[in-house]
């Protein structure tokens, strides 16, 4: 099944970042299988196509307007999401033994699973340029939940393709705790403290 | 990287190119009328760090080109991201940025503006206007729509400076109706109290897409919370309907300064945007 998807994806001549997104199994064993060592070349390409993404997404949602000043000022500046991300890879991938690649490239594979967000990010600007007027809130918002249960699931065939991880549902579980806890302290921060998250819990 | 993706890069390039050499608007040059500048201000921005997409450079910039001649930075609960940008824009030509922060409780949000220190969020509202007169800045009620309506007794409504007449969200009926209800009962508590229009910016509806015109002595960040405070101030909604002391309405209106605020997506924009967004696009899939 997971091969016949690949050969769909290949015949729509998509790229490996989608095989990977729709067949991910599949295709983290045949990537890895296919080159153990890293290169910094293709890492550093691969966070400069996220900062793309994210500095156009997040220039054209907020202003209307890209340009090379204000894209490369917000990538800047969010960078810091990239960070947290490689943070809470590093967190599983160092520590994995049993893989059969080296750590860079682990860290190439595992920044090669970004379709979701970069679908999240791009589509709402892109519906913004077309008809003149943004996507509710709510509903970008709400969007949002499909990258997030889709990257764990990428993360689970991550663990056991590559990290060759035997419990690679752990692994997903602390990979998605750090990096859901280092998001949730930023957005504490943003909305005014941990005091004011709580008194708005309850608590 | 195959043809397709040195096409879909260079879309992405064209588009960025593109949009840097769009042409951008002078700084708008404020008039004077009976003794007073007349400045357009924004006193409920947020920006990064924080739940604002834009850092404060990035906001300064938008800022002028949406025309305006002061903001408030008034992230939730902090004042550290509005006093470096003070610190970094202090006597360069643009925009006047104005310390603040958004006040956020359970039971009501304030805007307050002119501030040097942060203000203790935990408190009731009318002490906590107090701690923001005590610093010498002013206090704006922020969407004062029935959810935060619990938070507003009379004495605390008595104490504001102003409220904001004018928000983005007033396109949903509902709120206008709430803002209009809460006008009524502040005019009441407090004649002079300032109708203010605010954008609420943080990753859409531009900065001044909602504003307030006010009408100083200075044009300085003293300037624009001492006219709040003697409630010499207009807001005007996404429409361009103003709202407020009369007097300056009259003055605002005279002055042809009522223009729609609501910027359109320019074509040059729309395209350039569309090319770097749908390269990247093609960037990722194919």
């Amino acid at each position: 099944m997971n091969e016949a998807r690949v050969n769909l994806w290949r015949t729509m001549a998509m790229t490996a970042d989608v095989e990977l997104a729709f067949a991910p199994a599949v295709t983290f064993e045949r990537l890895a299988r296919a080159r153990a060592e890293g290169r910094v070349t293709a890492l550093a390409g691969r966070l400069l196509l996220a900062l793309a993404v994210l500095g156009t997404g997040v220039a054209v949602s907020a202003t209307g307007r890209v340009s090379v000043e204000l894209v490369a000022g917000i990538a800047l500046s969010w960078s810091f999401a990239l960070l947290v991300q490689a943070a809470a890879a590093a967190l599983v991938i160092l520590p994995a033994r049993a893989r059969t690649v080296t750590a860079l490239r682990a860290f190439e594979l595992w920044f090669q699973a970004h379709v979701p967000w970069s679908l999240w990010l791009l589509l709402p600007p892109l519906y913004f340029v077309a008809a003149g007027r943004h996507a509710p809130d709510g509903a970008v918002l709400a969007a949002a939940l499909v990258p997030v249960v889709w990257t764990a699931l990428l993360m689970r065939a991550f663990a056991r393709r590559v990290l060759r991880s035997p419990r690679a549902e752990i692994v997903t579980v602390v990979h998605q705790t750090v990096l859901w806890g280092l998001t949730l302290c930023y957005f504490a921060f943003a909305m005014g403290g941990w005091d004011r998250v709580l008194a708005e819990v309850g608590l | 990287m195959t043809r397709g993706h040195w096409a879909a890069a260079g879309l992405v390039a064209a588009g960025l190119v593109a949009g840097s050499l769009s042409p951008r608007p002078p700084l708008r040059e404020p008039i004077r009328a009976g003794g007073f500048w007349i400045l357009a201000v924004d006193f409920h921005v947020h920006g990064f760090p924080g739940d604002g997409a834009l850092a404060p450079w990035l906001l300064r910039d938008e800022a002028a080109r949406a025309g305006l001649d002061a903001f408030a930075l008034t992230n939730h609960n902090r004042v550290s991201t509005a006093r470096a940008a003070r610190r970094l824009f202090a006597g360069t030509p643009g925009p006047i940025v104005i310390v603040g922060q958004e006040i956020t409780a359970r039971g009501f949000h304030i805007a307050a503006a002119g501030l040097e220190e942060r203000v203790d969020w935990t408190q009731g509202a009318a002490a906590a206007i107090r701690a923001v007169h005590a610093q010498g800045g002013v206090t704006i009620a922020a969407h004062p729509g029935r959810d935060y309506w619990q938070g507003w007794d009379d004495a605390s409504v008595a104490l504001l400076d102003g409220f904001e007449r004018a928000h983005p969200s007033m396109t949903q009926p509902e709120r206008a109706a709430d803002y209009a209800a809460f006008a009524a009962r502040a005019a009441a508590l407090h004649p002079n109290i300032a109708a203010i229009g605010s954008s609420d910016f943080h990753t859409g509806a531009s900065p001044g897409v909602c504003r307030t015109w006010v009408l100083a002595r200075e044009r300085s960040a003293a300037g624009v919370v001492a006219a709040v405070r003697e409630g010499r101030t207009a807001a005007m909604d996404m429409a361009g309907t103003l709202y407020g002391n009369a007097d300056v309405v009259r003055v605002i209106s005279e002055a042809h300064l009522a223009a729609p605020t609501r910027r359109p997506l320019a074509a040059w924009s729309r395209t350039s945007s569309a090319a770097a967004v749908a390269g990247l696009l093609l960037l990722v899939l194919l």
